[in-house]
């Protein structure tokens, strides 16, 4: 079956919260994956949830509450941090329908984690079956998701290269966009956007050198960060964020036997976002990001209030003042609602790499 | 500087057990003697978490937990508490991370702390404190470790926890240089179930009306005695404890008493005024949510596998209703009036339960109050406005027909 054209009739919405939730699983209930962004520019109301609290989580359950999603047959939670794991509790007390199942996912990489994971994953999946409805996952349901993810992944590499290609002319603001797509459409929506923008992608006609940027951090939802600073001439030759590089890197490898042992595997495996045990792997691993694209500077982003990445960031400015690489820290919260203020500073910033 | 502290709180409670032994001298002499272990040379020391991480594998090790957020919070009682923190902030950590962590970090900086041989901590109860650990771990160049304990008890939890304890407990035994024997293991357990019988039984004794002891002294013994867990000093001070409650009723050396709290949470470390303001009003907190036992006996024959039973029992892992389950029976047995939630504002996965609990506590009709105050920072802590508030709230508890002064 050809996923790229659309053949599978992609009948209920799931929601997620996280990237590690593996979309495949839903894909392969015959539902559709939708990344949830919950209600950031709406007027959200008070919420149950405490007010020094993340505007991710925030916005997901005003957005619940105020506009129910509709055509959604439920919503997974991962416990990606505390935030999230309250966010469930609240849901199944004040939002109910839709439903939410929750999902574990180990902050730890190793090979106990692995296979923990797997058998979280295969309960996620009767879950889906018996709770929300879906179709039972069988091998082949998962093999054929588990191809056309892979299959939008080396598709998304090869748009993040041009990207990535010095004097290209490929935006971070229009390949985040299709990132997102890729997030809220799932990836058989995204093969065929992917499939029909590479070649004119491809044919771009080269521009002059800008300083390059590294863009990090945890959730975005829009690419408005991303246009400004091209607005004010740097490009952002990577964007690692939830949605961005991160979601993905890294491929499953189809050829398992157990296959969601390979989805356990390539979900805990994949460049770790701040979550994640690892501090030291996860500096390493961005200080060779910042070296390997040849960035003159890197800015990093992330909700107010998310303490995962709120307890790395001194290090990592550190990290960077160590290698003599700028370093630009921006608080948002999420709704994006101080945006002026946020562009005064990345202009002051792109003056010091000039 | 801290270990000055400590030495001083050593040589104190020394003191005082030698003129006029009684069960708070034994814990604050105990408390110290250990932390005091983790500065002498050949000791094997480990950071952690004494509230989380099952320490019978550690005395099992005979290693000194040192617990960097109550090391952290004895600093923050005093006033060398807000200088340790903007250690940490003028080193970029953000005002609104925790303040226990601020004044750990802080501390750290500042080479308040011992050395450790391994930082070991759990991923409950909030996301700062494996981050803590891990970047105490960058200061010393020296191995984290994380304990994870999944949100639900299933047979693959246990097996995954159970696994985890099992390798943790070889890394030690590896760092400690010596052979890691599970029937060490085994008689820490004993120590536990024995401790766990005398813990029920200090609670039996705290049903009575007026209560014999509780509030801050309750609460933090709730927690930092948990630093003995595994160990005969545990035993020790619930012995020393039990005989001193019963003395107390039996002589009716008791408070007057006009209202009973349950107390949620933690509290805060620096002097705060607010059990004096309870005490004022004869409001007693003979009961906390850290003093519940929420485990069974543990079976010494399959230690690893009941400690991972503990952890994953925890009512702070899994579903914020754990720390709702069995309150109205609580309520009920202690002749509860009405219940605090200690909130310091950083704590998200408690913060976040207030609705929920808010909801719990209108349903059995008791009287609810969350206090917004910060756990280890005193900075913009106005105490007036507490002791309005709790003022305002004791006022609205029920009359009681026990009397008060
Ligand atoms: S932004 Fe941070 S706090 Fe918010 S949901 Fe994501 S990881 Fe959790
Ligand atoms: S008070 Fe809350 S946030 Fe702070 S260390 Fe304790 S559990 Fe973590």
């Amino acid at each position: 079956m050809e996923w790229e054209d659309g053949l599978k009739p992609l009948a209920r919405k799931v929601l997620y919260t996280c990237s590690y939730i593996p979309e495949e699983i839903i894909v392969a209930a015959g539902m559709s994956p939708e990344r949830f962004f919950g209600d950031p520019q709406g007027s959200a109301p008070e919420t149950p949830l405490h007010p020094r609290t993340c505007g991710y989580a925030k916005s997901l359950l005003a957005g619940a509450l105020v506009h129910p999603p509709p055509g959604t047959a439920g919503i997974v939670v991962a416990n990606s941090c505390d935030a999230m794991r309250r966010l469930y509790d609240l849901w199944q007390a004040y939002v109910g329908q839709p439903a939410a199942l929750f999902l574990e996912v180990p902050k730890k990489q190793d090979a106990d984690s692995i296979t923990f994971f797997a058998a979280e994953l295969r309960r996620l999946a009767v879950r889906l079956e018996k709770d929300l409805g879906g179709e039972p996952v069988t091998r082949a349901s998962l093999q054929e998701a588990v191809a056309c993810s892979n299959r939008a992944r080396r598709l998304v590499r090869e748009v993040l290269d041009l990207q990535r290609d010095p004097g290209s002319d490929v935006g971070a603001a229009e390949v985040f966009e299709l990132c997102l797509l890729g997030v809220t459409a799932g990836p058989s929506e995204l093969c065929r956007k992917a499939a029909a923008l590479l070649p004119t992608l491809r044919s771009r006609a080269r521009r002059a050198a800008r300083p390059r940027l590294l863009l990090t951090g945890g959730i975005l939802h829009q690419a408005n960060l991303l246009r400004f600073i091209e607005e004010l001439g740097a490009h952002v030759v990577v964007v690692d964020t939830c949605q961005g590089l991160r979601h993905y890197a890294g491929l499953v490898d189809e050829s398992q036997q157990d296959l969601m042992l390979a989805l356990a595997r390539r979900y805990l495996l994949k460049p770790a976002c701040a979550r994640m045990e690892g501090l030291e792997a996860w500096l390493r691993h961005l200080e060779e990001l910042a070296r390997s694209c040849g960035v003159d500077g890197v800015v990093c982003t992330t909700v107010k209030f998310c303490d995962p990445f709120a307890y790395n960031v001194p290090l990592l400015t550190e990290r960077f003042s160590l290698i003599r690489i700028p370093f630009l820290f921006i608080e948002n919260d999420y709704r994006w609602a101080d945006e002026g203020q946020i562009r005064t500073s990345v202009e002051a910033f792109l003056e010091t790499i000039d | 500087m801290f270990k000055a502290m400590l030495e001083a709180m050593e040589a104190q409670t020394a003191a005082t057990l030698s003129e006029a032994p009684n069960a708070r001298a034994l814990w604050y002499h105990e408390w110290a003697k250990l932390f005091l272990r983790a500065y002498r040379p050949g000791e094997t020391v480990v950071y952690t978490s004494a509230y989380a991480f099952p320490l019978e594998i550690l005395a099992a090790l005979d290693a000194v937990p040192f617990d960097f957020e109550l090391a952290g919070a004895m600093i923050a009682t005093t006033p060398a508490g807000v200088p340790t923190m903007a250690e940490a902030e003028n080193r970029g950590y953000s005002p609104e991370i925790c303040s226990f962590h601020r004044t750990a970090l802080g501390a750290s900086f500042a080479g308040h702390f011992p050395r450790p041989d391994l930082l070991l901590t759990t991923s409950y109860y909030c996301d700062g404190k494996p981050k803590t650990n891990e970047i105490l771990a960058h200061i010393r160049q020296k191995e984290a470790i994380l304990l994870y304990v999944p949100h639900e008890v299933t047979c693959d939890s246990v097996r995954y926890v159970e696994r985890q304890l099992r390798r943790i407990a070889a890394r030690i035994a590896e760092a400690a240089r010596r052979k890691f024997d599970e029937d060490r293991l085994k008689e820490a357990l004993r120590s536990s179930n024995r401790a766990r019988l005398s813990h029920l039984k200090l609670l039996e004794l705290l049903k009575n009306r007026p209560a014999p002891w509780g509030g801050s002294q309750l609460i933090s013994f709730s927690i930092n005695g948990l630093l003995f867990t595994g160990s005969k000093t545990k035993e020790a001070l619930h012995d020393a404890l039990v005989a001193e409650l019963e003395e107390r009723i039996q002589l009716g050396n008791l408070r007057p008493e006009a209202h009973r709290l349950y107390w949620l949470a933690w509290l805060p470390t620096y002097p705060s005024g607010i059990f004096d303001a309870l005490r004022e009003q004869a409001v007693s907190v003979p009961v906390c949510e850290t003093f519940r036992v929420y485990w069974e006996e543990m079976n010494e024959e399959r230690p690893f596998e009941a400690l991972a039973l503990r952890c994953l029992r925890n009512p702070f892992v899994g579903p914020a209703s754990r720390r709702i389950d069995g309150l109205a029976e609580l309520i009920e047995e202690f002749a509860i009036d009405g219940a605090i939630l200690f909130a310091t504002p950083a704590c998200r996965h408690s913060n976040n339960f207030q609705r929920l609990l808010k909801d719990a506590l209108a349903s059995f009709r008791t009287p609810f109050l969350v206090l917004d105050v910060d756990i280890a920072d005193p900075r913009g802590y106005s105490p007036e406005r507490t002791r309005t508030q709790l003022e305002a709230f004791i006022e609205m508890l029920k009359p009681t027909s026990w009397g008060g002064s």
